[in-house]
């Protein structure tokens, strides 16, 4: 098992990120302020930990769902680390990491980082990390580490071998592998393939895999080819625009089951 | 005999950092990126996004290379080394693209992709085209494999290239002018200049269009995509096999970049891995008229004018950029290969742009040694091995790759007083 600090820490006692595991994506403050708190409590049941999404303007590697997800919280006026200040008000019901785009923080990565661990994340996850701050690894895995996380880092299906045993070798909470070029985007792509290359390179190390994973079957083959653990985002966003909180629970019960080996029925 | 590859290889696990992802623009609620199923072979999109480091290339497509006489050969540039009174000094290795039936490297790409539209289901393909080389190998590929193609020729080059055309209508393809009335991207360019010489930008987007307005239809790319030059390096991978000696430099011209990437990215990737390959310099080649990599900016910027496509990081001179019409069309693109780019930032990959006069020369000087006509894109790579050559110390060897041959491009030659008859216009 993998201990992790920061969400475990607070409440007394170590906590791991479970093998198998099923994470849901929501954009911070998603669908709305006030609802939010009771989505994730709604979820809570058939979620191993959550992925908390910092509401941005620009949202670039994201595909139309999570996109519109943003707009609609930045619209409300929450956006970037002023949407921290919600987790403050809402009791994640889960352990839950954050994920933001390094290009709204690179001048202030210390600060964000410090507020995450203050709200309980485990860590902030940079997509943009690799490809637009190759050279700040390093001092992300070491601003991580004195705000008391553990780094976690982003890499998608195209992606240099050399780096991903790189990102293994920095002992991080999870290597996060992308199977689609945007969320929510679904091409003809041999995933499970890439998966078990992924899964080749990263050794023993926690592999989350996400972006466009929409059914029961799909979360299982990955786990079967090597997946740690899935998340789903657009799908159970668009599940709560079409039928609300319960629509999303039953989708992400339906595939958490399927994750933890007991069918997606 | 060195035998036909099992396999293309992929730089992308190789480079010394990650290749930025294409992305959609940000304004947007609809996904070019999920137009791209709708666009492009499935099995294109899986090569794009693989993280593997070799790609098995199917067995109905290793057939197909063998038809088309892959292995191409690898030769001593011997007369060229006399001509520059260099013999005993440099050594000059060329691969010679040149000897597949369409005169050009753009076969290599072609033939999967159509076979990859085919197992799609697909009854037609469509493929933008400048100076006729990729429109020629795809209209060969689709005569091979039974499937109908549509090429937008860029209108320049529609006008020039007359002996390329007329070949893709023997073999069975439909050619078409490029602005053309057949799309809408065509119309609003012809609208807002009704003398528009068109662009590969223009091109693509028209060919995109097309395909995306009817059923059955796959678009094939003739560059950029790291799926295609991935084809390309066939080229490389053979002629790993057949150099002789490691070396000093290995110089390719560059339009989109897959001619570039497929002879030399083999060699590359030893390199990255530190499997050989030290010393040796990639140098890119490239059109003055277009010189992304010399002058171009490293951005997101759009595949193709009309931005159907995705947007990609590479070194750009901006997607509107209508380069001028000059001889060597192939080279006429705004952008280069995100791969390519991020070498070339990384300076792994060195850019030299040259003008079409001193690049006629080039040729002249290679079709009298060499016995090869060459064509006016590959003449730009020539230009770059004489240079490199003739300031070269003792025992340099240089290898480059002469993507195609001459043969079918009598007319720039004509024009640039190349031949006898030329009045040398420019």
């Amino acid at each position: 098992m993998l201990l992790v600090r920061g969400w475990g820490v607070q409440l007394g006692a170590p906590m791991a990120l479970s093998r198998p595991g099923f994470s849901v994506y929501l954009t911070i403050g998603y669908p709305g302020p006030a609802r939010f708190g009771e989505v994730l409590e709604a979820l809570s049941g058939c979620v191993d930990f959550f992925e908390l999404g910092l509401p941005t303007g620009r949202p670039k590697y994201d595909g139309p769902t999570v996109r519109a997800s943003h707009r609609r919280v930045v619209g409300q006026g929450l956006a970037g680390r002023g949407a921290l200040r919600l987790l403050r008000s809402v009791a994640v019901p889960r352990p839950f990491t954050l994920m933001a785009y390094l290009e709204d923080h690179v001048g202030d990565l210390r600060g964000l980082l410090e507020e995450a661990a203050s709200v309980g994340a485990l860590c902030v996850l940079f997509p943009d990390l690799a490809f637009d701050y190759p050279g700040m690894v390093d001092a992300y895995v070491e601003e991580s580490e004195r705000a008391g996380l553990r780094p976690c880092f982003f890499a998608s299906s195209r992606f240099p071998h050399g780096w991903l045993q790189r990102f293994a070798a920095l002992r991080p909470l999870y290597v996060y592998l992308g199977l689609q070029p945007a969320t929510g985007v679904e091409l003809p792509i041999a995933v499970a393939k890439n998966v078990r290359t992924a899964r080749l390179l990263v050794g023993d190390r926690y592999l989350l895999t996400g972006f466009a994973v929409r059914r029961p079957e799909t979360a299982r083959a990955l786990i079967e080819a090597g997946a740690d653990a899935v998340v789903v985002g657009s799908a159970v966003i668009r599940a709560l625009e079409g039928g609300g909180a319960g629509a999303a629970r039953e989708l992400a019960c339906s595939i958490y089951r399927a994750v933890h080996g007991g069918g997606g029925g | 005999m060195v035998a036909v590859p099992g396999y293309w290889y992929n730089i992308v696990a190789d480079l010394p950092v990650p290749l930025p992802p294409l992305l959609d623009p940000l304004g947007d609620e609809d996904s070019r990126i999920a137009l791209l199923v709708r666009i492009l072979p499935s099995r294109l999109i899986d090569e794009e996004y693989t993280l593997s480091r070799l790609l098995p290339i199917p067995e109905e497509v290793r057939s197909a290379y063998r038809r088309a006489g892959r292995p191409t050969p690898l030769l001593r540039a011997e007369g060229l080394e006399r001509a520059l009174g260099l013999s005993g000094r440099v050594r000059i290795y060329y691969k010679y693209e040149g000897a597949l039936p369409t005169g050009s490297h753009k076969l290599n790409t072609a033939l999967p992709q159509v076979y990859y539209a085919r197992l799609d289901g697909a009854v037609e393909v469509a493929t933008e085209t400048g100076a006729g080389q990729w429109g020629l190998a795809v209209a060969t590929a689709a005569a091979m494999l039974g499937v109908r193609a549509t090429v937008f020729m860029t209108r320049s080059s529609y006008r020039s290239k007359k002996p390329r055309r007329v070949a893709m209508e023997v073999l069975g393809a439909r050619v078409v002018p490029s602005p053309s009335e057949l799309t809408e991207a065509g119309r609003r360019a012809l609208r807002e200049r009704p003398d528009h010489p068109g662009s590969l930008g223009l091109a693509i987007t028209e060919a995109v269009e097309y395909v995306l307005s009817g059923e059955r239809r796959r678009y094939v790319a003739g560059s950029v995509l790291e799926s295609v030059v991935t084809h390309q390096t066939v080229i490389g991978l053979e002629a790993l096999e057949q150099l002789p000696e490691e070396p000093d430099y290995m110089v390719a011209c560059v339009g989109g970049g897959s001619n570039m990437a497929g002879f030399t990215y083999p060699a590359l990737g030893m390199k990255l891995r530190g499997e050989g390959f030290e010393r040796t310099r990639f140098v890119a080649a490239e059109a003055a008229a277009a010189p992304r990599l010399s002058r171009g900016e490293y951005r997101y910027d759009g595949l193709d004018t009309g931005l159907v496509l995705p947007l990609a990081r590479m070194y750009t001179l901006g997607k509107d950029y209508v380069p001028p019409p000059i001889h060597a069309a192939g080279l006429r693109y705004h952008g280069a290969a995100p791969s390519l780019s991020l070498l070339r930032r990384l300076g792994l990959v060195e850019a030299r742009a040259y003008s079409q006069e001193e690049v006629a020369e080039a040729a002249r000087l290679f079709a009298r040694s060499e016995g090869i006509v060459p064509a006016p894109e590959s003449s730009h790579a020539v230009k770059a091995v004489i240079d490199i050559a003739r300031s070269a110390p003792a025992g340099t060897v240089i290898a480059f790759n002469l993507s195609g041959h001459g043969l079918l491009d009598s007319d720039a030659y004509e024009k640039l007083g190349v031949a006898p008859g030329g009045g040398g216009e420019a």
